[in-house]
């Protein structure tokens, strides 16, 4: 899991060309040369299934003659971690996929791929994964890309987007009741 | 092939097994059976028939013997077989085969109609085929599969050509009248060989030139004239760039001028205003300067970690749901999840419930197996929330970072603003006076020429950079395709060796069809020349039939086989003499000739010369003849008989013939 390089392929991948910056061997970087808020694809891929969690999308890969884009598994296995740990969170909560809690539990802690079973039930899960992440990518594109012309205006929208988001949310008192949890 | 023996055993006529081995001996090689009409002389080429090719040409089709076939009752089984044993060269050498072919028959009816006695036989008779042969020690037999039995057989002696070595009298005289020739001469000069050859390379040839990637050179090609373009375009670009950079140094140097004029103006008050706006345009580049490490600084911000921060909400969630299930969990102590698979694997439980996989026991037991190490729940669950303090840390000031930095970029961005309005300023103020307006405004000019080139220049580099990527992709590109034409280059090389071998195999091959059309021309006529008693030649025309040189007459069935008997003893013994073979190749096979009462529609002279020439011809000749004939054919024949059998049938009480009790002797 998170060891092999990905492939994103379709109307997907152009929108992260969009909301990533580029290295110097994308073919066609001359038609994505907006301001970039994420340093990399895999900044995205870590945070994008969250994002689309969060605002209830899931996206489909499209055909490679729409789009197409990979992340090297080197980049991958650099922040496996990270991208477990985002995993482990979706797995828990997404009650959309699977209503039992227990099961719910089992499948965000289980990354043994000795059964059958439990292969089966890890591609399933990465599936998930991955159309969240999918659906994040969508968000973002919509509210950034969609919304923004000049520098000034993608720096404005990261600012209002996370402020949105704070309030909304109630940042504050959603540290204060996760520590709770954590230090008790 | 040469035939040794044949072996017939209730068939037909024929009762019980009869025997017949033919004389092998080249110097006296004629085998005859000597009988009456009707005897069943005819039954002996249809035994062949039958044995080699699975082919019946009876009117009624049993094959069993009848007087056997009347003793039958409901139920019984009998056998008819006939086996064929050969010797037969090929290229691993000469070997003896024996082919057997064998029907059972079933009776399944028996019953007395008006004193008439009527048995029934299965319609269908189950059939047995064998091949074998014997090992060079002369007593290992080894059996060739059923399935590549008849392929075998047709390797042997084509069915198709066997009309012409099986064949009875009355069926000899059509054999020169037929409408082609040309496939059965091919064939028994083995020409066949050399003409599926060349259909091979024929096919192979074609192959090749349908795997030759055409595409690919036209991509190369493409990608070639992309790659000079690029070029072309890459010196143009280097040459604006160039120019670029020079015009930007001499605007650069025009302003620096401009600049030192202005500084040496005497009016004071442009003097100030002049040195207040260098510093402020060292000011606007500082804080531009600051912008952008600011601006860098804001997006870092947003990237790090922000999914601690946008995940709050479902980490919270996550945290809820942990936290209510951990103090439930309890497990076997001791047990861990190897033993749930072996349990599984086992089938059964320790209390002896069955484990089908899906049934309530099997769930039951896989969700036991869940809360069990080698990782607890408990444990994992501990590393997990672990984890989450380490990734949450500092995702309280996220947003609050984050403002700040905002903050301080539009900070920057309103001081280069006032920057750039002071500026605008002081140059109103040198414009003010009168000698300094001309300078001012010729530098002002100057500066902005020299933005104008900057921005030549600095497209221009761009355009380079661009340029080289395109480069190389395209070389990129024609390194790929050069692969492709290397396998192109060695399909080149294929068919030039390929259509060298078919030219080789043409030109033998018409070398070859040539010399067998010239020899077969002498030797028909030869043999026509001796057989026949009157003053005629003959000739062969393109499909190899054989031509009344001068205008044709009424032909007599006489002449016709005469002519026949000409045509196939020169082509026997064309195969005999193995005409074609040379140093490279070995073509030639021999073939028997069998034939069932040649002499019956050729008159005594003809017999005569015919018996003088055929064993001669043929490497081996068997005849089934009448007595009548034999007479006149012995006197010329009698010296190359090595074997010879009479048939005769049984007689009754009475002194009566038997029919179906004939016997080979």
């Amino acid at each position: 899991m998170f060891n092999t390089n990905f492939d994103i392929t379709g109307i997907h991948a152009n929108y992260l060309k969009d909301l990533c910056e580029l290295r110097g061997n994308v073919a066609d970087k001359d038609q994505h040369n907006n301001f970039k808020i994420f340093k990399a694809y895999i900044d995205a891929y870590i945070l994008c299934p969250l994002i689309g969690y969060q605002y209830s999308r899931k996206g489909k890969m499209g055909s490679a003659a729409d789009g197409d884009v990979g992340i090297l598994a080197e980049q991958i296995i650099k922040r496996s971690q990270e991208l477990k740990y985002v995993y482990q969170i979706l797995m828990l909560v997404d009650e959309e996929s699977e209503p039992d809690e227990e099961k719910r539990i089992y499948r965000a802690f289980n990354f043994s791929e000795k059964t059958d079973e439990d292969k089966a039930m890890i591609a399933d899960n990465m599936r998930i994964f991955n159309e969240y992440f999918l659906g994040g990518v969508e968000v973002l594109h919509e509210q950034f890309v969609r919304e923004c012309i000049d520098r000034d205006q993608y720096l404005l929208k990261m600012y209002q987007f996370t402020k949105k988001f704070n309030e909304e949310q109630d940042g504050d008192a959603l540290k204060a009741g996760i520590d709770k949890i954590l230090n008790k | 092939m040469i035939i040794h023996k044949l072996e017939m055993y209730n068939f037909r006529q024929y009762i019980d097994l009869q025997e017949v081995s033919f004389s092998t001996d080249p110097e006296k090689n004629v085998t005859v059976l000597i009988g009456v009409n009707t005897s069943g002389k005819t039954t002996i080429i249809r035994a062949f028939e039958w044995c080699l090719y699975g082919k019946n040409g009876f009117e009624d089709p049993v094959l069993l013997n009848s007087e056997v076939r009347d003793n039958m009752n409901v139920g019984d089984t009998q056998v008819v077989w006939v086996a064929v044993t050969f010797s037969h060269e090929d290229s691993n050498g000469q070997k003896m085969y024996t082919l057997k072919r064998k029907f059972t028959y079933l009776c399944n009816e028996r019953t007395k109609a008006e004193g008439k006695l009527v048995v029934g036989l299965n319609k269908k008779p189950e059939e047995d085929l064998s091949l074998t042969y014997l090992q060079a020690d002369g007593q290992t037999k080894t059996a060739i599969r059923r399935e590549n039995i008849s392929e075998s057989i047709d390797r042997v002696l084509p069915q198709d050509l066997s009309d012409y070595f099986f064949f009875g009298g009355e069926r000899i005289s059509g054999i020169a009248n037929r409408t082609d020739l040309s496939k059965a001469v091919r064939g028994l000069m083995r020409l066949d060989v050399l003409e599926n050859a060349r259909d091979h390379i024929k096919e192979a040839l074609k192959k090749f030139s349908s795997s030759i990637d055409t595409s690919g050179d036209s991509k190369a090609q493409a990608a070639q004239a992309s790659l000079e373009t690029a070029k072309k375009k890459l010196q143009q670009y280097i040459e604006a760039r160039d120019n670029a950079q020079a015009e930007m140094e001499h605007y650069q140097q025009q302003e620096n001028e401009f600049n030192v004029e202005l500084s040496k103006s005497n009016v004071e008050q442009v003097k100030k205003a002049k040195a207040e706006r260098d510093r402020i345009a060292k000011a606007i580049s500082n804080e531009e300067t600051r912008l952008e490490n600011a601006i860098r600084a804001y997006v870092d911000l947003f990237n790090r970690r922000p999914y601690a921060f946008f995940g709050m909400p479902a980490i919270k969630k996550s945290l809820e749901i942990l936290q209510n299930v951990n103090d439930q969990v309890e497990c076997v102590p001791g047990m861990n999840q190897d033993s749930i698979d072996y349990l599984i694997k086992r089938g059964t439980c320790i209390c002896g419930t069955h484990l089908d996989v899906g049934s309530p026991s099997y769930q039951l037991i896989m969700q036991e197996r869940r809360k069990l190490p080698p990782e607890t729940i408990g444990a994992v669950v501990m590393n997990y929330k672990n984890k989450a303090e380490g990734y949450l840390s500092g995702s309280e000031s996220f947003f609050p970072e984050l403002e700040e930095k905002y903050k301080e970029i539009r900070g920057i961005q309103r001081r280069i603003g006032e920057l750039q309005d002071e500026a605008e300023e002081q140059s109103k103020l040198i414009i003010d006076d009168t000698d300094a307006k001309a300078i001012e405004g010729k530098r002002r000019d100057a500066h902005t020429k020299y933005l104008e080139a900057k921005s030549d220049y600095d497209q221009a580099v761009r355009d380079i950079g661009g340029c080289e990527r395109d480069i190389r992709n395209c070389e990129d590109a024609i390194a790929k395709y050069a692969k492709s034409s290397t396998k192109n280059r060695r399909l080149v090389r294929y068919i030039t060796y390929a259509t060298l071998v078919q030219d080789w195999l043409t030109e033998t091959y018409q070398e070859k069809e040539g010399k067998v059309r010239t020899e077969l021309q002498q030797r028909v006529n030869d043999n026509f020349a001796k057989m026949y008693h009157g003053e005629r030649s003959i000739s062969i025309d393109d499909k190899y039939r054989v031509r009344y040189a001068d205008v044709t007459t009424e032909e007599s069935d006489g002449l016709k086989a005469v002519k026949s008997f000409a045509f196939i003893a020169s082509l026997v013994s064309m195969a005999k003499d193995r005409i074609l073979d040379d140093e490279d190749m070995q073509l030639g096979q021999v073939y028997p000739l069998v034939m069932d009462a040649p002499f019956s529609n050729v008159d005594e002279i003809h017999i005569d010369n015919i018996c003088k020439i055929l064993p001669k011809t043929a490497n081996q000749v068997i005849m089934a003849v009448m007595q009548k004939d034999w007479e006149y054919a012995s006197i010329n024949l009698g010296q190359f008989v090595g074997q010879s059998y009479t048939i005769t049938k049984d007689r009754d009480a009475d002194g009566k013939e038997i029919d179906t009790a004939t016997h080979i002797r």
